[in-house]
């Protein structure tokens, strides 16, 4: 009986919309007043709830990635705002809100506030969010204790390192499911202790569950390995902690903020059976007793503290300050070099645990000042260093539990390193008024990085930026800015972080001098000279229209670097243009198309001389990615205050193509581009019934197509030595229909 | 120890700056003695009585009894300023002359005096950078981006704060739309997420202190420390992700082996071109198809077992 009082809530309404055609034309004649007459203000609702149905007509787990419409069939809209306070000149000043969306979906949000302005407010939320990535993975491993243990079926037969020899690995495939979600559950408390200060705390819980995809392999290098991808399991808890003290004066404004994050991996383990029988891996790991076991995210904690302030000397001057204290620590305890108990261990773990704790620091001093009516001066001074004070120690690795212990000269002996990191960075700008239609600023910016743990100790960059901005007329304002930066090192030597990383008895037993091929010049440290090109233009031809260009163009060119990254550049162009014709109609329509492009060089080559036949074996990548994102729609008022329809098409094309150029001993074929076509149309109306009711209908529709070789037909036997989950490219075609009641009060 | 040392030498410092902020703070600055309208918000709705105008009456900025908001004292003068010629009919005009603060990215009142309104009692919290910051010298008015007479700010709004950045920010909006993103469109997250529009101290705009911060506030089993680190990942996570969409997986800049191939260039694999015939129907290389290097080095953001150097285990 509800049930049909409820559909006939629903149904009634929108059967009643299409009859109501003639009625709304009489309203529109109620529309032409006289000037004099006096019109009826339309009553205010502060609040809404609306609810109704919606149908998918496919499955798409992509589809759904972020919002949980992932399988045909009926879901439920519901959405509301429930608002109300104190009248404005009541005197009083308390409110509450409450606010719900998507409540019908898995990813809804629920939220409430209640306070007094000015005084104090209370809050609490809960937010869902799916993450959904394969609904088409398959492995052939069982899993136990919550996925923590990945056993194989029995009557496995293994290969030796072969995946095709598999024999059972089709007929144990079994499907799963790939996806996570978070859910954040939130709460806190605002209190304003008079005009000027206001103290916050804030507590938030957020859960991630579910599982993500990992390799997980056998052997000690790239010449004898083996594995599988196989479901991770997520079970992720990140608490989060935030008191802060606000204080808000005419002249002075600071904030004080403490910040306690604290993440706990509540399975920090995944162990997973070998499905290999390999000759070349010790008798003891090979198929059946034989595991891996790995290490999944350690539990982490940190603390900041940060202060910010902000102080107006005059009208013309204001300096500003910022400093933070950031402390992270981990200290989970190691597991052990190997889960099996046949490979022979000799030398114990230095440490039973990380101890890990990076303290960082950072200063940011700013000062801005109006010279006059026409010059503006700055100045901005940033100093952060990153300590990474976790202790070195020598670790000796048992290779992925494949092989016995190695020796403390064997290349199995490593030292970690803690990488560090010191910034000091200044900017000078100064902005000149030429007239009040054109403004100049140019900023000058040196920024010095000293890493402890690098090939480059010493980074050095300077900067020039210019930006003109100009309204040559009333119609019409753009800006145009043009950049150059030069980035040196103190030298780069290839082989710093081998020797680092290696043991002095390792290094003298083997002679080996590096690792990475002396001529690499890692991009993040190496010399670049960039070059930014970058500008907007706006033109208002009348009160109806406004046109807009929109561009930039980056090039970096690591002009020092013979192997790796060799040069960088990204264009992007867009117009876009409005129109309004009257108060009842606005279309837009814009288009941007993007560039992307990577070229970089690599020498195949074999351990000995590093130069050996050198034009023979060099090649080259360049990898280009181009879009074209195309949308056009409108807003319509149709039935003045009574009818309103939206509609956005959107179009996106990206191709991904790669060229690949080698010498006589570069063994290569060119590759097929990669492409991602999404067509994007949603339409929206919102139709007032009666007073206080709407109906909300709404049609969206999206096919997505993408092609990728990566994916495209690589089934989990595909790969030599590599079980894969066969998880293929999403593509999806899915319309949705939704109509829904809205009661606003 | 040491750190200790330091953390209560940071506090005591933060405490004398706090102190010395506060003491510093001048007499709150006295509004001149300008002719508002007598009747205050009546008067103006005597003409303005239709919504979207109105709504602010139902605002935290239209609340009497909050001593700190616009309604507490000139009420919509507060923010229009003194307007009372605005109110009388000037012979021979059929329109008034506006009235002394009109909001707006095009308003007849400069930027610079709109914004000053606003900041007069906003420049706290997450403004204090805001002199000086990309949108302050870019010469945005406040009302370019909030809208004041609204039931809700729809910048304020989850779901439909994108839409209020994008209209400038046209190329984030289309790089929305790739096959790897970030929940935006859902409203799960959004823009000031990581941004600070008002002005950060961090680079980018970003809401934190940097890149890494920034990324940590979600992905908090990315922080580590690592036994086993990465370089690049620690250094800055846009090394080789990109936040606003890419064409790759997983937000990543280019794909693997390219992607790594760009710093390692060791012998055997790692120097070796994987092209067309490593991909169907010529080969099946498992280091270019699925996940690439990912296929047997997982833990690209940091290792914790103390066999997983080469970031396997």
């Amino acid at each position: 009986m509800i049930m049909k009082k409820i559909l006939g809530y629903l149904i009634l309404p929108l059967v009643l919309l299409f009859s109501q055609g003639a009625l709304a034309q009489d309203d529109d004649d109620d529309f032409l007043l006289d000037d004099e007459e006096i019109v009826e203000p339309k009553p205010v609702y502060t609040s809404e709830i609306e609810i109704g149905f919606g149908w998918q007509s496919q499955d798409s787990f992509k589809f759904g990635e972020f919002s949980g419409l992932t399988d045909r069939g009926a879901f439920i809209i519901g959405n509301l705002r429930i608002s109300r306070r104190d009248a404005w000149d009541s005197g009083g000043a308390k409110y509450w809100t409450l606010t719900g969306t998507n409540l019908g979906l898995d990813s809804r949000f629920l939220g409430f506030e209640y306070g007094k302005q000015g005084k104090y407010k209370i809050f609490v939320s809960y937010d869902q969010t799916p993450k959904n990535l394969w609904e088409d993975a398959m492995t052939p491993f069982i899993l136990q204790n919550s996925g923590t243990s990945l056993v194989l079926p029995a009557g496995w037969v293994p290969s030796d390192r072969e995946v095709s020899q598999l024999t059972q690995l089709n007929s144990s495939l079994q499907p799963i499911q790939i996806a996570h979600e978070r859910q954040k559950f939130s709460g806190g408390f605002a209190w304003n202790i008079d005009k000027q200060w206001t103290f916050t705390s804030e507590f938030t819980r957020e859960t991630k569950q579910g599982n993500r995809t990992i390799a997980a392999i056998f052997g000690s290098s790239g010449g004898n390995f083996a594995g599988m991808v196989v479901p991770e399991p997520v079970d992720y808890e990140t608490d989060n902690w935030n008191i802060s003290l606000q204080y808000t004066g005419k002249k002075a404004q600071f904030a004080l903020d403490y910040n306690l994050s604290n993440f706990r991996n509540n399975k920090p383990t995944l162990m997973f059976q070998n499905p290999f029988d390999a000759s070349s891996y010790d008798a003891d790991a090979r198929f059946p007793d034989s595991f891996g076991l790995m290490a999944t995210a350690p539990d982490n904690k940190a603390s900041r503290v940060t202060f910010s302030g902000g102080y107006t000397f005059d009208n013309k001057t204001r300096g500003t300050i910022n400093i933070v204290y950031n402390h992270s620590t981990q200290n989970d305890l190691f597991l052990p070099y190997t889960v099996n108990p046949n490979l022979v261990v000799t030398i114990p773990l230095p440490r039973s645990s990380l101890m890990g704790e990076i303290n960082t620091f950072m200063a940011n001093i700013g000062f801005r000042s109006r010279v006059g009516k026409r010059l503006t001066l700055g100045f901005d001074f940033r100093h952060e260093n990153r300590d990474n004070e976790t202790p070195i120690d020598v670790f000796i690795r048992v290779p992925n539990d494949s092989f016995d212990q190695g020796t403390l000269d064997s290349s199995q002996a490593r030292l970690n390193i803690p990488y560090d990191r010191k910034q000091n960075k200044f900017k000078f700008d100064i902005g000149y008024k030429f007239s009040s239609d054109v403004k100049l600023a140019v900023a000058y910016i040196f920024e010095q990085l000293e890493r402890t743990y690098s090939e480059v100790a010493k980074t050095k960059e300077h900067r020039v930026d210019a930006k003109l901005r100009f309204t040559p007329t009333t119609k019409t304002f753009g800006w145009f800015g043009i950049g150059f930066a030069d980035r040196n090192g103190s030298g780069y030597e290839h082989n710093a972080l081998f020797l680092l990383g290696h043991t002095p008895e390792f290094i003298e037993e083997e002679g080996e001098e590096f690792e990475n091929h002396p001529l690499v010049r890692k991009f993040f440290i190496a010399d670049r000279e960039r070059f930014t090109l970058n500008g907007a233009f706006n033109w208002l031809p009348n009160d109806q229209v406004v046109v807009g260009l929109y561009g930039h163009y980056t090039k970096d060119d690591y002009n020092e670097t013979f192997l790796g990254l060799l040069e960088n550049k990204t264009a992007s162009g867009t117009f876009d243009i409005a129109y309004t014709p009257n108060d009842v109609i606005g279309y837009y329509a814009y288009v941007t198309f993007e560039s992307l492009e990577y070229d970089q060089a690599s020498y195949s080559y074999r351990p000995g001389n590093p130069l050996d036949d050198f034009a023979a074996r060099l090649w080259t990548a360049n990898t280009h990615d181009k879009v074209t994102t195309f949308g056009v729609g409108f807003d319509w008022q149709a039935i003045k205050d009574k009818l309103k329809i939206n509609a956005d098409f959107t179009y996106s094309n990206a191709d991904t193509e790669f060229f690949f150029t080698g010498g006589t001993s570069v063994s290569f074929l060119q590759i097929p581009d990669l492409n991602s076509k999404l067509i994007a149309i949603e339409v929206k109306f919102d139709y007032q019934y009666s007073n206080n009711l709407w109906i909300r209908g709404r049609y969206w529709f999206q096919d997505l197509n993408l092609t990728d070789w990566a994916l495209d037909g690589v089934d989990p036997d595909t790969m030599r030595r590599i079980i894969g989950l066969g998880n293929q490219s999403p593509r999806y075609s899915v319309h949705i229909i939704g109509i829904s009641t809205i009661y606003r009060f | 120890m040491k750190t200790k040392t330091q953390l209560a030498s940071a506090l005591v410092f933060l405490f004398g700056l706090l102190m010395a902020f506060t003491w510093s703070d001048g007499v709150l600055a006295e509004e001149g003695d300008e002719a508002y309208a007598k009747g205050g918000a009546q008067d103006c709705m005597e003409c303005h009585d239709t919504q979207p105008t109105t709504l602010v009456l139902h605002t935290p900025h239209a609340m009497a009894g909050d001593a700190r908001t616009p309604f507490a004292s000139q009420e919509c003068e507060s923010c229009h300023g003194p307007s009372s010629d605005h109110m009388r009919k000037v012979p021979g005009e059929l329109i008034p002359p506006p009235p002394k603060v009109v909001f707006g990215q095009n308003s007849i009142t400069p930027i610079e005096d709109q914004n000053e309104v606003c900041m007069s009692c906003h420049e706290g919290g997450l403004r204090i950078n805001w002199t000086g910051s990309e949108h302050h010298s870019g010469d945005v008015a406040c009302a370019t981006c909030h809208t004041v007479h609204a039931l809700k700010d729809p910048v304020l709004v989850k779901q439909s704060q994108d839409e209020v950045c994008y209209a400038c920010h046209v190329e984030q909006k289309a790089q929305s739309f790739r096959r790897s993103r970030h929940p935006i469109k859902e409203g799960k997250v959004t823009c000031s997420d990581c941004h600070n529009p008002h002005g950060s101290f961090g680079p980018t705009l970003l809401k934190y202190s940097n890149v890494n911060e920034t990324c940590y506030s979600c992905h908090t089993e990315k922080r580590g420390p690592f036994l086993w680190e990465h370089a690049p990942v620690r250094d800055d996570c846009t090394n080789c992700h990109t936040p606003h969409g890419s064409s790759q997986p997983r937000l990543l800049k280019i794909r693997t082996p390219y992607l790594c191939q760009q710093c390692h260039i060791e012998a055997f694999h790692p120097s070796t071109l994987y092209s067309g015939d490593d991909i169907l129907p010529f080969g099946a290389g498992e280091r270019i198809l699925a996940k690439g290097c990912l296929n047997c080095h997982p833990k690209v953001h940091g290792s914790n077992h103390p066999g997983g150097v080469r970031l396997t285990r």
